[in-house]
């Protein structure tokens, strides 16, 4: 089997309200406790279009498996178990989707294997409900 | 759709490069660098430095008479005597080379040669040669030597001339102090030092060494460094306690830019005067430079004409050069002194605003208030909303911009503006609701701004810039 993670929100509105609070849980699949070395939970934006990436990260949690914090995750972990994450949001930018610019926001998790291997994965969500920009030259 | 192995997915329009390619990438450049540095480690040591030491340390001093000398002609691969003995010696001798062979290889050394540096491993040297003679344990040895170097251009001269002016200044039958080898006295030279540029060119090797070395701890820490979030983190902390860059954005707003630009200029009409984008002065310094650049060259061919003329000999053909170059001159002048009188004739412009933060959807008020002495064929404010990115193409950096929202705020026609009679009006502001606050980042920016631009009488059109800040909804003042 492979390992892989799946990040699941708790809301099921399609857009988040600025200073609103993400709520949701991550867990992993296929994964033993003994082969992580270190976690990392971001809540980010990046921006996509003609220009370079810029990105963003409104919260970071990184947790070492030397960490006193990774403690909570060990016991807790099993295949069932998932970990919440509850997550204030801020006023800006807000999600946008210009004609060469996107503002788009994501929670992403990075798990590090000891062995060095590495996997993630990422789930978006809009903050603030903007529409796509229609080019309008009045 | 598979990934290949150097691109993974695309993000945007861009292409996100594989980890493990850059991987390898990067491995191999160490890897490269950290045996290129030791081979040249090894090379310097080998062939330069431990001879060297081996002579200074080793070797014994002693004294030896000078039998003769002569100068050999050598390169990376042969040798051959061409002034004084060719007598034995302890040094391998082309003797053999046949005269016809010798001449080829003066004709080859007269070919143009190759940007390949095999031709300086070709490239003949002349090295003075010394025939001495010196006794070790009541035994006597003669030894054909110069110093202990025989591959490195070390005591060797460009041409033979220069290698007999310094045979010149010896003596046959003079003493001279020699170092042997203690275990194998045949082994002598007649110089004893330490090449100090030897250990110098040490630092050539050592920086591939560092690089390699460098790249191959970057690769080996990665895993332990983070992930670009963690960097992102990191310089986002590091932003914060940076002079000036702190007061670049809002802390209350992210990502917004401080309200500084609206709100450090008090208006005279309404609350806050809005700053003008300073226009570029560039394209009228390349008019000016364009202008003096071709005057100077039209000008010095015009007198040079007119003096060969008034000697009787006139040149014709610079006349090929003053012709085209003296209409450019002119064309040239012609713009300057549209774009001079532009800046004469358009006065100052001034916009205040009302009200700040304005947020999507708010109504404000501007202020227009325009100077000069002008009749307008049409005078026009516009709101526009742009998109603005970056990007790096190769090594070249590009900017674009997207115009996605415009509206007209405010439009005359016949406009006359006299400097005792400014033109002056109010003008409603109003947002569109559903749309993107001011933004920006390190390459992107999101820029609201209040265009106005007019087109003269006889005068090409003139714009300027306010750019204003609209702020996320729920924004107090």
């Amino acid at each position: 089997m492979t390992p892989g993670i799946i990040i699941t929100f708790d809301h099921a509105m399609p857009y988040l309200e600025p200073e609103s609070v993400i709520h949701g849980t991550y867990r992993f699949v296929d994964v033993r406790i003994q082969e992580i070395a270190r976690v990392e939970f971001s809540v980010l934006w990046f921006t996509e279009g003609k220009g370079d990436e810029d990105l963003g990260v409104h919260h970071f949690e990184r947790l070492g498996a030397d960490d006193e914090a990774f403690s909570r995750f060990r016991d807790g972990f099993n295949d069932s178990q998932t970990f919440a994450f509850h997550v204030p949001l801020p006023r800006s930018p807000l999600s946008y989707y210009g004609k060469i610019l996107k503002i788009r926001w994501c929670v992403r998790v990075r798990l590090y294997f000891k062995s060095g291997r590495e996997i993630n994965s990422e789930k978006p969500f809009a903050l603030g409900n903007l529409p796509p920009v229609e080019v309008e030259l009045n | 759709m598979p990934h290949s192995l150097l691109f993974t997915k695309k993000r945007g329009e861009h292409r996100t490069d594989s980890r493990l390619a850059g991987v390898i990438a990067e491995m191999s450049f160490a890897v490269f660098c950290i045996l290129l540095g030791i081979a040249g480690l090894i090379w310097i040591f080998a062939i330069y430095i431990l001879p060297e030491w081996q002579v200074h340390e080793h070797y014994q001093r002693t004294v030896c008479t000078l039998e003769d000398f002569r100068v050999v002609q050598k390169n990376l691969f042969t040798e051959s005597v061409v002034s004084g003995d060719t007598g034995q010696s302890s040094l391998f001798l082309d003797e053999d080379i046949p005269p016809e062979a010798a001449d080829a290889e003066e004709e080859k050394e007269k070919e143009p040669r190759s940007a390949f540096p095999v031709h300086r491993l070709r490239k003949l040297q002349y090295k003075p040669e010394f025939l001495i003679r010196y006794e070790v344990d009541g035994k006597t040895y003669k030894n054909w030597t110069f110093n202990i170097t025989s591959i490195s251009q070390q005591g060797s001269f460009a041409t033979e001339e220069e290698a007999n002016r310094f045979l010149g200044e010896l003596r046959k039958g003079s003493t001279y102090y020699c170092w042997f080898d203690p275990e194998d006295p045949d082994k002598v030279v007649i110089t004893c030092y330490w090449s100090w540029e030897n250990v110098g060119s040490l630092l050539i090797p050592l920086s591939l060494l560092v690089i390699g070395l460098g790249a191959l701890t970057h690769l080996l820490l990665l895993p332990r460094l983070g992930s670009k979030e963690y960097s992102a983190v990191a310089a986002q902390r590091v932003a914060r306690l940076t002079p000036f860059e702190k007061d670049r954005v809002n802390p209350e707003y992210p990502t917004v830019p401080a309200a500084d630009i609206i709100t450090d200029s008090p208006g005279t009409h309404f609350a806050y005067r809005l700053s003008s984008e300073v226009a570029s002065p560039g394209s009228l310094l390349i008019l000016l430079l364009g202008l003096i650049l071709s005057f100077v060259f039209v000008a010095n061919h015009f007198v040079v004409f007119l003096s060969s003329c008034s000697a009787g000999e006139p040149e014709w053909v610079r006349l090929l050069f003053i012709v085209p170059f003296g209409a450019v001159w002119l064309v040239l002048l012609y713009w300057t002194l549209r774009r001079l009188r532009m800046f004469t004739l358009v006065g100052p412009t001034l916009l205040e605003l009302d009200r700040f933060p304005i947020v999507p959807g708010d109504s404000a008020r501007l202020y227009l208030s325009q100077g000069g002495q002008m009749k307008l064929n049409w005078y026009n404010v516009i709101l526009v909303c742009e998109e603005e990115v970056v990007f790096t193409h190769g090594t070249n950096t590009r900017r674009e911009t997207q115009r996605v929202f415009q509206k007209q705020l405010f439009g005359a026609e016949n406009v006359q503006i006299t400097p005792a009679g400014l033109f002056e009006t109010e003008i409603p502001l109003t947002l569109p609701p559903e749309t993107m606050h001011s933004f920006v980042s390190g390459h992107s920016r999101i820029r609201w701004k209040i265009i106005v631009q007019g087109s003269p009488v006889k005068c090409p059109m003139f714009e300027r810039s306010f750019p204003i800040l609209v702020y996320p909804k729920g924004a107090k003042p």
